[in-house]
């Protein structure tokens, strides 16, 4: 146990899961959730309510949510170190915060060990920060090279050396470094800075990189003024070379698969999406693009602008997009705007896992699929040859979900659970919470029929909203019973945010 | 031989599924049941002795979560399901199991409108003839399975027959104490709905306008074709065209008369146009005949060549025949049937296709504040 005071600063239940985490292993543990302050002294599990002015001026570390930092902004306390935690664990790093990169919510993917970790950084007996205080590393580049690679040995294979892979053009295309027609200079010096980084960072730095150098110097070289598109093609063996060197530092696929005739798909894409930011989709979206061509002659791929999702083009609702994971925090935004297209994530994770931490992949199976690093260029055509746009129905249950957040939770339920707690519970005010969980229940039944646990009861979240409202029209304990339905109301909010995301704007 | 019909159960929840198929198959139907929507699909495209579909609204991609987590939705909910079977099958019909929560006891029932316009989206798919809610299997398995098997045992034995017949009924709301006097005094056993004719059998067709006159409030009901329950259809106000039409042929039902509305038994209240006239009163009828018309060289008289004749009120439509237009088009919106189908012009008047009649209901008394 360390000589160190910690707070938790949270509005909702993950605030208990902290303290849980945190008991026993800390002097004193301050909870301010809400309007209310606890104080856990050692071995006092129970904590003792305390007026804020009762909080001491100064901790060692503050763990805050991201959204109830306002709250903290609030209160006169100095700490040496305040880690931001949100819900899908992708916190921006903030001026003053050190962010926390674990999911919270639905699943709180912090462990004991990762607070041993933090125990251990604030108690200065470990120099770096918590494993989970490092972003999640995922190669971006170096997959998109190897794939390219593939690319260039299959059509070299199918169309001979004139194939368009052997033209230095096709390359920086597919990487997403052209710009009207010309190599986007500060596009370009991004990507050898990555490289550089992406080698050191990967699991075999040892080996040598002179391949891949090679076969960028057949892509663009340097001049005077800049660097400039080669204009010889490349050379074939360059890129097995490069091809072999790539596989040694990305890794060979777990399995490779034949490519499945296209014949048996009923309905092509209009069109392939990927948001500008990754190579890995801008090259994939690429080469599924070409493949399609051969059916659909006008089929191309689009690279999106971030400013470009909140202005969505409609002609493109049933386009294929291919997304990194850390690029799904966008997905919600494009849902809201009618997009109905299937989705591929190419990522470190699992499709499970994904599912796990990314609730907009559940609405329609056959809609959403995902791709394990490293992956065979087969394998990424077959998949997302699979894939189907959503069902209205699907793509409804999301946007009305999203529109739940503001329309019912925002502006009616937040205020109907005032009144409540103000001891205010007429039979005028019962019916319309009555109607209200009729409505979330009609507008957002995915999220209803989500299993939670509320003090001890492991219930479907409507079916705890029609016991609390039970409760309180059976007028017994009234406020346990508004407690209990706050609760429930709470599970039912942070579930349907965790499908937006922290980027979605709501509007209110 | 006819091919025996098949009852397809589509449930993502294992023990329900096992649960219907278990009282169907007892109840001696051939039952076909599957967790998997593209299964349903494949089958009911397929399989000509599928006639009757009892299907889940929402599916998820089983199994169902049951510890914790959540799960994810199958490609096709419920109403994606239909609308692809019915698209390839239209001779199949549905019974759509709910799991929409009801809230408490009926004394809020006035207050269920979400529930009431969850249960209606429902039920104005095509195909769908019934919705049942998984509260009331569970809170009385043996009567909703029991009418579940009449219903479908009723739609063997008539294969040819029409399952559904449309009947809509004009509601005329009495207080409680009023109801409740009018059931002792048929002797019935007390309904929420109750037929008028045997009432008008005791007293009359003059008990009908007395009845009319002293009704505390009016409103249209449409009966569910399978579970005869009555839905309350808001959008025709009864100081609606539409409400006064079929006010008009349920009270010709009722006093068994030839049901038929003419012109004449329409009162319209003319609406002022919005549009000038583009007649000239003060034009001369003969110098427009001059420049409309001339002669031929052999002396026929035709409209010149350039000149278009437009009559005055072209819309020839007459006031009954607009507002009988527009009640079919909301009565198909309503799935009471192909608009076209719904009343049928004759003898100068028009004769509807649905079944129509009066009920008395209770009129809910003001709630206190």
């Amino acid at each position: 146990m360390s000589n160190l005071t910690v707070m938790v600063v949270c509005n909702d239940d993950r605030n208990d899961t902290w303290i849980q985490l945190l008991f026993s292993k800390v002097a004193n543990l301050y909870m301010v959730k809400a309007s209310q302050v606890r104080h856990f002294a050692l071995n006092d599990f129970k904590g003792r309510a305390l007026p804020f002015r009762r909080l001491p001026e100064f901790v060692d570390a503050i763990l805050v949510h991201h959204s109830d930092m306002k709250i903290l902004n609030n209160l006169p306390i100095e700490s040496r170190y305040i880690f931001e935690f949100n819900t899908p664990g992708n916190s921006h790093r903030q001026p003053n915060a050190i962010p926390i990169y674990r999911q919270t919510f639905p699943q709180f993917t912090i462990t004991p060990s990762d607070i041993d970790e933090l125990i251990a950084f604030l108690s200065g007996q470990r120099p770096e920060l918590p494993a989970m205080c490092e972003p999640v590393y995922t190669p971006d580049l170096l997959p998109a090279l190897l794939l390219l690679c593939q690319q260039h040995q299959e059509l070299i294979r199918e169309d001979g050396p004139a194939s368009i892979v052997n033209q230095p053009k096709w390359w920086l295309d597919s990487l997403g470094l052209l710009e009207h027609d010309d190599l986007n200079q500060g596009a370009y010096q991004t990507a050898l800075k990555c490289l550089q980084e992406e080698w050191q960072r990967s699991k075999r730095p040892g080996i040598s990189r002179i391949d891949v150098d090679r076969l960028l110097a057949q892509l663009a070289t340097e001049q005077p003024t800049g660097f400039a598109i080669t204009p010889s093609d490349v050379t074939c063996q360059v890129v097995i070379n490069a091809y072999k060197s790539l596989q040694g530092i990305v890794g060979l696929p777990t399995e490779d698969q034949n490519l499945r005739p296209l014949d048996n798909i009923t309905e092509l894409p209009p069109a392939i999406l990927a948001i500008a930011g990754s190579y890995l989709t801008a090259a994939s979206a690429q080469i599924l693009a070409l493949r399609f061509k051969s059916q659909q002659p006008a089929i191309e791929r689009h690279l999106l602008n971030l400013q470009d999702l909140d202005n969505f083009s409609k002609d493109l609702r049933n386009a294929t997009l291919i997304l990194t994971a850390s690029q799904i925090a966008h997905l919600p935004t494009l849902r809201t705007q009618d997009f109905a297209g299937p989705v591929l994530v190419l990522a470190l994770d699992s499709f499970s896992d994904l599912k796990g931490t990314h609730r907009v992949l559940r609405f329609g199976q056959g809609s959403h699929a995902a791709l394990t690093l490293p992956f065979s260029r087969n394998a990424l055509l077959n998949i997302a040859s699979d894939l189907v746009p959503m069902q209205p129905e699907n793509l409804r249950y999301f946007q009305n979900e999203m529109r739940a957040i503001s329309q019912i939770y925002q502006q009616r339920i937040v205020p109907y659970l005032q009144k409540l707690e103000q001891a205010d519970q007429d039979t005028a005010l019962l019916n319309e919470v009555a109607n209200v969980i009729q409505e979330l229940r009609a507008q957002t039944p995915f999220a209803c029929h989500t299993l939670v646990t509320i003090e001890n009861e492991h219930l479907q979240i409507q079916q705890h909203l029609r016991k609390a409202l039970a409760n309180l029209e059976a007028q017994q304990e009234p406020q346990s019973a508004v407690a209990y339905l706050k609760t429930a109301f709470a599970q039912w909010y942070q579930l349907v945010k965790s499908a937006a995301g922290e980027r979605l704007k709501l509007a209110s | 031989m006819m091919d025996i019909p098949r009852i397809l159960i589509l449930e993502d929840d294992e023990l329900w599924l096992a649960r219907h198929e278990r009282r169907l198959t007892n109840a001696g139907f051939n039952c076909y049941a599957t967790q998997d929507a593209r299964e349903a699909l494949k089958a009911a495209k397929t399989d000509p002795t599928v006639k009757f579909i009892l299907i889940d609204e929402i599916l998820y991609v089983p199994p169902v979560p049951t510890q914790g987590g959540e799960g994810e939705l199958q490609r096709w909910q419920g109403h994606g399901v239909i609308r692809e079977i019915t698209a390839q099958r239209s001779d199949i019909q549905f019974i759509v199991i709910s799991a929409a929560p009801q809230l408490a006891s009926d004394e809020h029932d006035g207050d269920r409108q979400v529930f009431r316009r969850e249960t209606q989206k429902l039920r104005r798919q095509q195909g769908v003839i019934d919705i049942v809610h998984k509260l009331d299997i569970e809170e009385d398995p043996d009567g909703t399975y029991g009418w579940i098997i009449d219903l479908l045992k009723r739609s063997q034995v008539t294969t040819k027959a029409e399952v559904v017949t449309p009947k809509i009924l004009i509601g005329l709301g009495f207080p409680k104490e009023t109801h409740a006097a009018i059931v002792e005094q048929l002797e019935i056993p007390k309904r929420p709905y109750l037929s008028i004719a045997p009432l008008l059998a005791q007293g009359g067709p003059r008990l009908l306008d007395e009845l009319w006159q002293r009704a505390e409030a009016k409103t249209v009901f449409l009966e569910m074709p399978g579970s005869k329950r009555l839905e309350p259809l808001k959008i025709f106000k009864p100081d609606s065209s539409a409400f006064q039409i079929l006010a008009f042929l349920a009270r010709q039902t009722e006093t068994q008369s030839h049901i038929l509305i003419r012109e004449q038994d329409y009162q319209h209240a003319s609406r002022r146009s919005k549009k000038a006239t583009s007649v000239d009163a003060d034009a001369d009828a003969l110098e427009r005949q001059d420049f409309a018309y001339g002669y031929t060289a052999d002396g026929r008289k035709g409209v010149r060549s350039g000149v278009q004749l437009e009559y005055p009120n072209t819309s020839s439509s007459s006031p009954l025949k607009v507002a009988i237009h527009r009640l079919s088009r909301q009565l198909h919106k309503l799935n009471v049937g192909p608009a076209r189908q719904l009343f049928i012009y004759e003898q100068e008047g028009y004769r509807p296709t649905f079944e129509l009649g009066i009920v008395i209901y209770a009129v809910r008394s003001p709630r206190n504040a």
